[in-house]
């Protein structure tokens, strides 16, 4: 299946593919429903380091991401017998992680107890909010990233979640059109709107890194 | 084909931007995840509510042992007998007024409250209400008998079973007539007389002095033998004559050859 076949980026850019031998996501949930805890350890190894990016880029916090990164695969593990086969495997762990982290972020408004919202002038389809960027800064450890890559990541930050998602997931994490509608329970056109009017968004603020 | 001409055209026009962001270093997943996961959902499993029937046994289980343990305390419970009545509480106890004529008199019911019952634990009977002619059936006159705990006891047992009543406010105290046949404490007139020196056989009309004793109250009195004492301090007496109370003796009326002295004692 297509989403057995994903390409995950390594941390050094090199890739690498799931052997044709190893179970698929779905052959590693059924056997996970019969009780075989070895298949579910696999597909945590599988997709943890994805999500852990995934989420790492959409809150800008490492350890908040890890953290959701479990919950993510807690709620799986416990909803596995209401999964169903005939959606990717990715796209569901996808969105749930998406939902976690927006009730993170949600969770973060009410803590800090103010918000700021404007419309921003631009295409007239849909209003934009902006967000105050999370300032702390990356773990070093984690991240060796150049002055160029903070202001990316800070860039992407600040960007609506409506636009943060599709543009990490097709962009930073390199799902396909289809599958970043599939997560975002949205129709193609209105993914790729979205999807360019966050680069948009991101050109103006990555202006000097841009030729 | 046009779809992907599409998507070609869109990641063309922003192509820059794109490597760019493809290029950003990826973050990778603490060593301990699966660990870290397991442990969470090991967790949860704890804190997760039992479905269905197992969730509705294991509620209903220990509540069906639990009302089994209360049923069997409350029926085995020899202190709860239908014999052996108690309270915590005030109850009343309605009982008649006795008379001494029952049949006649009109009987108002009077409430003594029954907060003393001689028991250990809490009622779970209502109040009884004993109506005192009952009891007074199936007691002895004279007042509350003395039971073998050496206390006045108001416990009556009778053919209909056993009767409470409260400690200290037994209605036979009151209410129970006093017979004029009831045996009395008191002294005869033989004692008194003996005391007084004198000896007698009873005569037709009065006492005959057999013998007086030498320097008793009698002799000083110049009682003799022979005489006939017919009253003590002016009271007819007789060999039967009970005397109750305190006594001081004053004068006896003795008749001594056809003649009735008046013979004051004492001097």
């Amino acid at each position: 299946m297509a989403h057995d076949a994903f390409h995950f980026p390594t941390k050094e850019g090199s890739t690498f593919q799931m052997a044709e031998e190893k179970r698929s996501d779905h052959e590693l949930i059924e056997a996970t429903k019969n009780g075989d805890e070895s298949a579910f350890t696999e597909i945590v190894s599988r997709y943890k380091s994805p999500i852990t990016n995934y989420l790492y880029r959409f809150l800008n916090d490492y350890e908040e991401a890890v953290d959701i990164a479990q919950e993510t695969f807690v709620r799986v593990y416990f909803a596995i017998d209401r999964y169903h086969t005939q959606f990717a495997f990715s796209t569901y762990i996808y969105r749930i992680a998406t939902n976690l982290a927006i009730s993170e972020i949600r969770r973060r408004k009410r803590r800090r107890l103010f918000s700021i919202s404007g419309i921003l002038a631009g295409d007239n389809e849909e209003p934009t909010e902006f967000e105050i960027p999370d300032e702390r800064r990356l773990p070093e450890d984690e991240l060796l990233e150049s002055e160029r890559d903070t202001q990316i990541a800070k860039a992407i930050a600040a960007l609506p979640e409506k636009y943060r998602i599709p543009i990490i997931l097709r962009d930073v994490e390199g799902r396909s059109y289809e599958e970043v509608s599939a997560v975002m329970d949205l129709g193609l056109g209105t993914t790729k709107s979205r999807i360019s009017r966050g680069r948009a968004l991101l050109k103006e603020k990555l202006r000097e890194y841009l030729q | 084909m046009v779809k992907k001409a599409d998507n070609t055209d869109l990641e063309l026009a922003d192509s820059e931007l794109v490597s760019l962001l493809a290029a950003m270093p990826k973050v990778s997943a603490p060593n301990d995840f699966e660990f870290r996961v397991s442990a969470r959902i090991a967790s949860a499993r704890v804190g997760v509510k039992p479905r269905g029937m197992l969730g509705a046994l294991r509620i209903a289980v220990p509540a069906a042992a639990l009302l089994a343990v209360t049923g069997t305390v409350l029926v085995l419970n020899p202190y709860w007998g239908e014999t052996n009545p108690v309270s915590t509480h005030v109850d009343v106890a309605v009982v008649e007024k006795p008379d001494e004529n029952p049949a006649s008199a009109s009987r108002s019911p009077i409430e003594i409250p029954s907060t003393t019952f001689a028991s250990n634990g809490p009622s779970i009977e209502s109040p009884k209400r004993v109506p005192l002619d009952d009891q007074l059936a199936s007691s002895r006159p004279g007042g509350p008998s003395n039971d073998e705990t050496g206390g006045t006891s108001f416990v009556e047992s009778g053919t209909q079973g056993v009767k409470l009543y409260p400690r200290g406010i037994s209605p036979n105290v009151e209410s129970a007539p006093i017979s004029p046949n009831a045996p009395r404490a008191g002294i005869s007139i033989r004692d008194v007389l003996s005391q007084l020196g004198i000896s007698f056989t009873a005569a037709g009309n009065g006492l005959r002095v057999d013998s007086v004793t030498a320097n008793s109250i009698a002799a000083r009195a110049g009682i003799k033998a022979g005489d006939v004492i017919k009253s003590l301090n002016g009271e007819r007496i007789s060999a039967d004559t009970m005397l109750y109370g305190t006594l001081t003796a004053r004068s006896v009326i003795v008749r001594r050859d056809g003649k009735v002295l008046s013979l004051p004692l004492g001097r």
